[in-house]
Formats: C-alpha cells, structure tokens, sequence
C-alpha cells in the first residue's frame, strides 16, 4: 500500500552500460511541467539586449580573488589542473574547423550511433537538442557553430564526493573536468568519422549556460541548488556540449518531478553554509528558478576547497533519482532529510556541522572584489579618492598603469588561461 | 528508533575504507551504505539489493534501539 498516487513514471537507462534501465515513479503531487517553466519571449527578449555574460568575465575580479585565499595545497593542485587542462581547452577552441574524415551516407540519422559511442566512452548522460544560442555567452557568440548540441554529463566519483568539503573532492571535481575534455575530442574525431563536423565546448571555457540545453534534452530538471538533478547522479557530474551539423532527432524534455520535490525538500538552502540559497522561486531571464545569491556563495566556495555543500547533501545525488522518488510515493517523506548521514558535514577549522547547525561567518568575510578587473580597480580608485579627498600624483600613475596592464592582458578563452 | 550519528557513521566508514580499500566494488559499497543508513533511518527495510557485507556493518556500527 503506497501512500501517494503515481502520476507517471520515467524509465531512463541505466547508470553505465553495466546497469539495468530504471523505472522513476513521480507522484501526483509532484508532476509539474516537463523540462521547466519558462516565458520563451522573455528568454529571448533578454538574449537579444542583454546577452548573458560568462562569470569568468562578468565577475573576473572576484576569480583573481579566489587564488589569495586558496590553502597552499589547493594553490599547487589548481595550478598544476590549470597546466594539464589547458591543451584540452585549445584543442576545443579549435575544433569546429576540423574537416570530417568520413563520408556521410546520405540521409542516415545517427542520434543512436553517436548516444552509443558516448555510453561506450563513459558519459553517464547523453542527450539530443537544437544548440539555443539564447543562452550562448555575449564572448562565445560568434564563435558557435552547428545547430545541434550533444548535451554529455560525465559523472564524478561517488566515494570522493561524499567527503565534501576536501582536496579529495577538488581531485574528483577537477579530475572529472580533465577525463572529460579529453573524452569529448574522442568523441568528435568519432563523429568526423561519420563524415560530419562536430566543436567541441569545453566544460572550462563554456559557450552558453549549459543546464538549460541538458532539460531541453530530458536528462534532468533544475534544482534547488541551482544545478542540473539528473536520474543517476543527481548534481554529482559535470557538464559540456558537443554541436555537430549531423544528422540527428532531438530528444523530449521530461518531468522528473524535481521542481515540487525540491520546494519540499530544501535539504540545500536549510544546509548552505554561506546561506546563498534561496527558498521561493524568481522569474530570472524568462526562467523559474531558485536564483542562488552569488555573494554569499563565492567566499565560502573560495576558502574552503570548492564547497559544495549543495552537492553533498542532495538526496538525489546521494541515493540517485530512483530511491528518493520510490521513498516519497511510499511515505510521503524526503529520503534521508534531518539526519547526520545526508546533512552532516565538516568545516576546515571550524568543525562538524550535524542537522540544524550551521558554520557563522564575520560580515568581513564576505567582503570580495565585485565585477570585471577593469571595473573593480576603478571602484577602489573612486574609494581612495572618497575617503583622502583627493589623491597623489603616483597614485594616479599607478592606476593608469594597472589600467592599462588589464586592458592589454590577451586571452581568447573567458577563463584566461 | 535512533539515527545514525556522526559516531556511527564515522565508524562504520572507517571500517568501510579499511577493509575494502582499492577492492573493484568498494564504490558500490558506498552507494549502498548510505542507501542503507537512510533506509534504517527512516524505519523502512533495507532492500535485498543492499550487499550483506554492508547489512553486517549497518548491524554493528548502528546505534541501539
């Protein structure tokens, strides 16, 4: 005897190629839309005067911040995951100029020779839909080629994940990213094959916000924390896109259930550390989400090893999709809410944190750099300026130096590598 | 009925990654103790699928009734 009524259920395949398919029940009560509520004349009305800029741009200063108050450890491994990865991001780059190697055989669909060869390669996720160019970046623009995006989720491991927040979870974070830029060359060279062209956008020098595209091609919805709930893994992977001019058919958008579970469940906004996650959904750009506040985020996700606190403590990324929903249908209850094992966790030099309890941080702490470079050195100049009334003559000099040292820094990749 | 703490779950962790370091199933392992606290936490049975090895480790570092 359940205690909730089924509104339908999901049938997904399974983890890896090893795994069997499995069977999402979603409840009455929670059944909402397929994919998520949006105003698609306001997405494209914001896209069209205000394109979206990539935080690597838009909030360079508090980026240059962040290596200030990284501990020794994670200084070295960030740089040394910056060296390893930067020929994966250039080869990217440069991708989508590569000739096809193959012939076309005129008129195949090969969606499921591709979603195939991806499964094969690890992808735990793999999904079909038109490369909306909406949410392509303002710096990445004219670089998209191709209307079809591969949306592929590379799940990160499980048991380095748990330990959150670590180095050993920056190594699965970063190590993911590694692993996956190189898979996803593969991958492409396998599309050339096919006598089509594929580009390759890198997880670490995005082309667009990518989440909208992976729920437009049914492999998740939106979740509270602000990032893609998928069936297996839940937040617990990381994500890019492969555009092609191939001949492929687009997936669906599904109802998991997730926008009403995650307004009951709220597991990350009670447990965020920093309390940058919000409760009540907002209208941002057309789309309903839960708008984290960026703030409040950053300095903790800086300091302490990447946080990700909002990952850790998911119930669907701990106990996947298929569980929490099947225990909520059964009792009507979050799986694993208010106890140790989902919401405990530890602090760098601060401590344990069980159910209810929360780290408190100075209000100083969450003093960081605002805006591009650029835009933060002309905030401090005009904070000089107000507090001495006037400034000095080098002063002046040595902001028009730095000034220019920005203005000159030459990079084609918005993360500046 | 009583929660896994941070005692017993550092307990049966520990036992956890000691025993079964660098075995080819120690990650699922993992996946299904956690499933198999929560389900002892909420006071629903642990499925069959639950690995016996992680059966005996819930019934050792749980708390006590």
């Amino acid at each position: 005897m359940t205690l909730k009524e089924i509104h339908h259920t999901v049938k997904r395949p399974g983890r890896t190629q090893d795994h069997e398919p499995v069977e999402i029940p979603v409840a009455e009560e929670l059944a909402t839309v397929p994919g998520i509520v949006k105003k698609d004349n306001d997405v494209a009305w914001y896209s069209r005067n205000y394109p979206i800029v990539s935080q690597n741009v838009e909030k360079a200063a508090d980026r240059e911040w962040t290596w200030t108050v990284y501990t020794g450890e994670m200084y070295e491994y960030r740089k040394h995951h910056d060296e390893v990865n930067k020929p994966l991001v250039e080869a990217a780059y440069v991708s989508g100029d590569i000739v096809p190697t193959g012939t076309v055989e005129s008129g195949r669909d090969v969606t499921e020779e591709i979603r195939q060869k991806a499964r094969e390669l690890g992808f735990g996720e793999v999904g079909f839909t038109k490369y909306d160019r909406k949410y392509a970046y303002k710096s990445k623009k004219a670089w998209v080629k191709y209307e079809h995006a591969i949306c592929l989720a590379l799940e990160q491991d499980y048991w380095q994940t748990q330990t959150i927040p670590s180095m050993e979870a920056e190594f699965a974070h970063f190590g993911t990213y590694e692993e996956e830029g190189a898979l996803a060359l593969d991958l492409a060279d396998f599309i050339r094959d096919l006598g089509y062209r594929a580009q390759v956008h890198s997880p670490n020098d995005n082309s667009a916000a990518y989440i909208p595209m992976f729920v437009e091609a049914g492999l998740g919805q939106l979740g509270a924390n602000g990032q893609l709930l998928s069936p297996h893994f839940g937040n617990r992977s990381r994500l890019m896109i492969i555009s092609t001019d191939a001949i492929v058919s687009y997936d669906e958008p599904v109802d998991y259930g997730i926008h009403k579970f995650c307004e009951m469940c709220q597991v990350c906004v009670n447990r965020c550390p920093g309390r940058a996650l919000v409760k009540e959904k907002v209208f941002w750009r057309g789309v309903e989400k839960h708008k984290l506040m960026y703030d409040r985020c950053r300095p903790v996700m800086a300091t302490y090893e990447g946080c990700g606190v909002c990952m850790l403590v998911c119930p669907v990324q701990r106990y996947g999709m298929a569980p929490v929903m099947e225990h909520f249908v059964e009792t009507g209850e979050v799986l694993g809410k208010g106890t140790d094992n989902l919401e405990g966790y530890e602090i760098r030099g601060k401590g344990y944190y069980g159910p209810g309890k929360l780290p408190s941080f100075s209000r100083e702490f969450f003093e960081i750099p605002h805006g591009t470079k650029d835009e933060w050195l002309f905030t401090q100049f005009k904070q000089k300026i107000e507090e001495k009334g006037k400034v000095t003559e080098e002063e002046k000099q040595e902001f028009v130096k730095e000034l220019g040292d920005i203005l000159s820094e030459e990079s084609i990749f918005d993360a500046g590598l | 009925r009583k929660t896994f703490q941070k005692e017993n779950i550092d307990g049966l962790f520990g036992e956890l990654n000691t025993d079964y370091k660098g075995m080819p199933d120690s990650e699922q392992l993992h996946r299904d103790a956690h499933l198999a606290i929560a389900y002892h936490d909420s006071g629903r049975p642990i499925p069959e699928s639950i690995d016996p090895r992680v059966i005996e480790l819930i019934s050792k570092h749980g708390p006590k009734d």
